[in-house]
């Protein structure tokens, strides 16, 4: 059971508003694990600290208690917020660079430039993503076709870019069904739920 | 084919060159300059330079004017609205490099030569925002910046590209084709291509062809006999049978 469980078992009421030393005492932990403990209680406001360092559940605390709600680490709510400017580069950002350098490629070409990395297939995650950009008006197709080398190949499609709108990846919002562009901050290409499966 | 970049002689060269660009000792000598005669992979390896780095590359057209070149910067920096006047362009390109720098590689950057003032602008927003400038171009361009002391004494590093040696060849096989080849369809290729690393890879594209036709067993120089392998109709392989 974590120190929070612990403490949110240990909390007045009843009783009344007991200090961090108490709560250490009487939940069976050290100080700070209890401190760290209060500070999530009262973050998810279930503890409430009723004058200077002394603390009591709120009415929202005591419901979670009879309940045996688990209290967890993780995300409160849905994620509305836009991916940070630092975060790490995937194989679909790789992808999109890899097209606005080379501008016409086929899926062979793109993937080495782009380079695999740990991606599982990147082919496959290839087609996918071209077929989003094309769908939404990105990308096309170019007639001609790169040799393929496998006995009875039909070859590789060539794709050509036809919006480049700068360096931030075009994403696909599974929930939403469309593709938000971050340099224009804008949806660029929506599905309707006909034409849902690629 | 296998989807993979064969790290040849001439781009173990090239990784070198930049990172002693990172490592060197004047914050304005941030020029690399990659030069070498057509067809030898020196835009292909910029490119996936810039892919791996995050780099810009822009082009040089064949009748740049700085005007242009900035444009193309300020568009691949991914500016909604580039500027009309020179003047501001230069300040968003040096706006957008200031928030997130990034190396600069310019492509075909003999193209620039007949109007030094393109390559003066490149000069001017690396000496301001210190940022590593690649440039690429043909075996002429050092010759041609050695008039010019303010390019020659900014050139941090230099890397020629050769053509690829029997060396590389191999390692394009091994990298790439997916069936196995004897060493003489190598020394062979390697002959037929003159170290042109298209045409090295256009012909494992072929010998493959001819590998998997056969159900995967290795390639001999007698299964390549006569066969063009190379894109050039008279660099048809004329190998007899051993």
């Amino acid at each position: 059971m974590s120190s929070t469980m612990k403490l949110l078992g240990a909390m007045p009421p009843p009783g009344k508003p007991a200090t961090i030393a108490e709560l250490a005492r009487a939940a069976g932990l050290e100080r700070k694990p209890t401190v760290r403990a209060v500070d999530t209680l009262r973050r998810n406001g279930l503890a409430e600290r009723v004058e200077l360092g002394r603390y009591k559940l709120t009415a929202a605390g005591k419901l979670a208690r009879e309940k045996g709600r688990p209290i967890k680490s993780g995300p409160k709510g849905p994620h509305t917020g836009r991916r940070k400017p630092n975060a790490k580069t995937t194989f679909r950002d790789r992808l999109w660079a890899a097209l606005r350098l080379l501008k016409k490629a086929s899926i062979p070409e793109l993937i080495v430039i782009a380079g695999a990395g740990t991606a599982r297939d990147p082919a496959s995650g290839a087609r996918l993503f071209l077929k989003r950009l094309e769908r939404a008006g990105y990308v096309a197709r170019l007639p001609k076709r790169e040799a393929g080398s496998a006995p009875g190949s039909t070859g590789f499609l060539r794709w050509l870019l036809l919006k480049d709108t700068g360096p931030g990846t075009p994403r696909w919002s599974r929930a939403r069904r469309d593709l938000y562009d971050p340099n224009l901050d804008a949806v660029a290409g929506k599905e309707n739920a006909d034409a849902a499966r690629p | 084919m296998k989807h993979n970049f064969v790290q040849t002689a001439n781009i173990e060269r090239f990784l070198a060159a930049s990172g002693a660009l990172d490592n060197r000792g004047a914050p304005e000598a941030c020029i690399l300059l990659v030069d070498g005669v057509p067809g030898l992979g020196k835009s292909h390896a910029g490119k996936w330079w810039a892919a791996q780095k995050g780099a810009v590359l822009i082009r040089v057209k064949a009748a740049a004017t700085p005007h242009w070149v900035l444009n193309d910067l300020v568009k691949e920096l991914g500016e909604q609205a580039p500027a009309y006047s020179c003047e501001n362009l230069f300040a968003q390109a040096v706006g957008s490099l200031a928030k997130s720098p990034r190396p600069i590689v310019v492509d075909e950057v003999e193209a620039a030569l007949h109007d030094m003032r393109t390559i003066e602008t490149l000069r001017d927003l690396s000496d301001l925002l210190e940022v590593p400038l690649i440039f690429i171009g043909r075996e002429f361009v050092y010759g041609r910046l050695q008039r010019y002391k303010q390019f020659t004494t900014r050139i941090g590093a230099r890397t020629t590209f050769a053509p690829a040696t029997l060396e590389d060849a191999t390692k394009c096989f091994a990298d790439l084709c997916e069936c196995p080849v004897e060493p003489a369809v190598v020394a062979a290729v390697h002959k037929m291509s003159e170290g042109h690393i298209r045409e090295i890879v256009k012909a494992i594209k072929n010998v493959e062809r001819i590998g998997l036709r056969n159900k995967g067993k290795k390639v001999a120089l007698a299964d390549i006999a006569g066969k063009s392998l190379c894109a050039e109709v008279h660099k048809a392989a004329g190998h007899k049978a051993a």
